[in-house]
């Protein structure tokens, strides 16, 4: 439920980066890969809502973000796209469960525990709902980043070098994770990294030059 | 806004420490200055109940402050007695410039209640009245004021020793005579309510038979043993012991414009053995030196808020700074800018408001242990419990400052810069 036509970017400097069209429908992913310094996180940010392109449109869950402004788009970021920070951050003064029913309460919508408790049960996190975040190891912690990106049911959900981190094994069980809730919950899902082990499990690819 | 609310207290209760050094200082400087103005209005309050409209005290030379201080607050030590015969005018009925005249004799106390000589017509001046038993009229019947009936825990028909002076002191005790209790009064609001009331020549009966004692000689008093003489102390009957004395007399003029009234003291002053003062003037004076006092500590107080809101401004920042990561989540998880700095500045309105409630107990539970000591050395009953309007514009303002305080955090937090933030690794 992603689409981008003719985006591009300029920085301040006054340098120019262009990106390639993309087009990723619901249960599906997609890889944007490229090295490093080449514009990945940009390019996330731009998809994310995150900034503006100078350039061309880009429409998730059919509505053009350059049309949205200010307290709009950030209500809509918050509706229609779940994004997972290759570091991953918290709200620290909030336990496990709490920061990802945030996600829905800072919209206006209502705490849905059940469907959080849910999810951390899914993800393999059931007993540590109560936790403060810093008590989770880093795996843990991206799991609940998972969870939090999902709660909102998103058309799009973004991952920033999600598996650059871990080894081989971690590697694909984390792209499982975020593979199998994009198909639960109906989301395209778009990873965005240089990690090449993902080549193999993903196959619409879009290298970034 | 609820939400931003709960962020708010979780986050700040998150860093208990920080939110603990904010809020002592905070509530120091709001607790000051409550208690500065809950101590100042009450004290007005009282000597203001007291003044009762008494236009002028006349007694023994020396500081006419200690004089008022001494006879109507009941405060100091007396300066000395005045000769009955010295102060004859004055307590003549017919004199043409006075409306009432009340005679006081201090000398005694039972456990630092005084016990005062004097007539009836002083209920008149305080608005006192009966509240059980009789009012005082033989020699040695004491009616009470309302709150020594209830801290000494004496009752009508109770006998007691009373002791020497002005403190109590066992070996001071008059233990050859009893008092005894025929009434109590009610609650005045007034120092009448601390005071021991008994007719004048009780007093003289106690001294009387000290001075005997000690004497050695078998003088006996003429006056206090005088049996054939109708004792219906009234001022009349004051006037028929002149060579008696007593401490001071409370006078109420006819009218205070009166030009010969407001010539007497000065009259009084220098041409007899005694002095008259005039309790408003001396009062006035003594807020004055009271004023220099607490406008200092105000000043103080002031500093101290001044610093606090510093500490939070300071708190905050930091708080903000190191949550800067937080702060672009809360932007990509649906935050506006707005929400961003409406939750910085509830952090600071809410140490604020917390720094208040806590100041303001301590303030209180500080009137509360004061007033405890005061009512002792003062005479006075200090309510802890009455919150002033002044203490809800103290509210008013700490907000306002904790506010103020938050402003520059709260912007920098609406400013934060999601891409730079969440792009730094």
């Amino acid at each position: 439920m992603l689409k981008t036509r003719g985006v591009s970017f300029e920085y301040k400097g006054g340098s120019v980066l262009k990106f390639p069209d993309i087009e990723a429908k619901e249960k599906e992913s997609m890889l944007l890969l490229g090295r490093s310094g080449i514009g990945k996180t940009t390019l996330l940010h731009l998809l994310g809502g995150l900034m503006q392109p100078a350039t061309g449109t880009i429409a998730v869950d059919q509505q053009d973000l350059a049309l949205l402004s200010g307290r709009n788009l950030d209500r809509f970021r918050g509706n229609h796209i779940g994004i997972v920070f290759q570091q991953n951050h918290f709200i620290e003064s909030l336990n496990v469960v709490e920061n990802i029913t945030l996600a829905q309460t800072l919209i206006g919508l209502k705490a849905d525990r059940n469907r959080a408790m849910h999810l951390l049960d899914h993800l393999g996190l059931k007993g540590k709902e109560y936790k403060k975040t810093h008590q989770l190891s880093q795996g843990e912690r991206q799991r609940v980043a998972i969870a939090r990106a999902v709660i909102n049911k998103p058309g799009l959900i973004l991952a920033d070098e999600p598996t650059s981190a871990l080894d081989d094994i971690h590697c694909e069980i984390v792209f499982r994770m975020l593979e199998d809730q994009a198909i639960q919950e109906n989301s395209a899902l778009v990873i965005v990294t240089h990690d090449t082990r993902l080549k193999d499990l993903v196959k619409q690819q879009i290298v970034l030059q | 806004m609820r939400q931003t609310i709960i962020l708010a207290v979780k986050n700040l209760f998150n860093k208990p420490l920080n939110l603990l050094l904010s809020l002592i200082l905070f509530a120091l400087g709001v607790g000051l200055i409550s208690f500065l103005l809950l101590f100042n209005s009450q004290l007005k309050e009282k000597f203001e109940a007291n003044l009762a409209g008494i236009d002028l005290v006349i007694g023994a030379k020396g500081s006419p402050l200690q004089l008022i201080l001494c006879n109507m607050y009941h405060i100091d030590n007396p300066t000395g007695n005045i000769n009955i015969k010295d102060a004859k005018p004055f307590l003549n009925p017919r004199h043409p410039l006075i409306k009432l005249a009340v005679p006081l004799s201090l000398g005694d106390n039972y456990r630092s209640f005084r016990i005062v000589g004097t007539n009836h017509d002083i209920l008149k001046l305080y608005n006192a009245s009966l509240d059980q038993g009789k009012l005082w009229a033989d020699e040695l019947e004491v009616t009470l004021g309302a709150s020594v009936a209830e801290k000494s825990g004496l009752k009508v028909g109770d006998l007691f020793v009373s002791s020497h002076g002005f403190d109590e002191d066992p070996d001071l005790a008059h233990d050859h005579a009893k008092f005894k209790v025929v009434g109590t009064l009610k609650p005045s609001g007034t120092v009448v309510d601390q005071l021991i009331l008994t007719r004048t020549s009780s007093i003289w009966t106690m001294h009387a038979h000290e001075a005997a004692d000690t004497a050695e000689a078998g003088h006996v008093h003429e006056t206090a043993m005088d049996t054939t003489h109708a004792h219906d102390n009234s001022n009349l009957d004051l006037l028929a012991h002149p060579d008696e004395q007593i401490t001071s007399i409370l006078v109420l003029y006819k009218s205070s414009s009166n030009y010969q009234a407001l010539n007497m003291p000065r009259a009084i002053n220098e041409n007899t053995a005694m002095q008259a003062a005039s309790p408003a003037y001396e009062i006035n004076k003594l807020y004055s030196m009271i004023g220099t006092g607490t406008e200092t500590i105000r000043y103080i107080a002031l500093l101290i808020a001044f610093v606090s809101m510093i500490s939070i401004f300071i708190s905050l920042y930091r708080s903000m700074k190191e949550r800067k990561y937080e702060l672009a989540l809360l932007r990509v998880m649906g935050s506006g800018r707005g929400n961003l700095f409406g939750l910085i500045l509830v952090e600071g309105v809410f140490i604020a408001l917390l720094g208040w409630l806590l100041g303001t107990v301590l303030s209180h539970v500080g009137m509360a242990v004061l007033g405890h000591y005061m009512s002792a050395d003062f005479r006075y009953n200090f309510s802890a419990t009455t919150l002033l309007t002044d203490e809800w514009w103290l509210l008013v303002i700490s907000l306002l400052l904790g506010g103020v305080a938050a402003i520059i955090p709260a912007w920098s937090a609406a400013r934060t810069d999601i891409n730079k933030t969440l792009g730094e690794k």
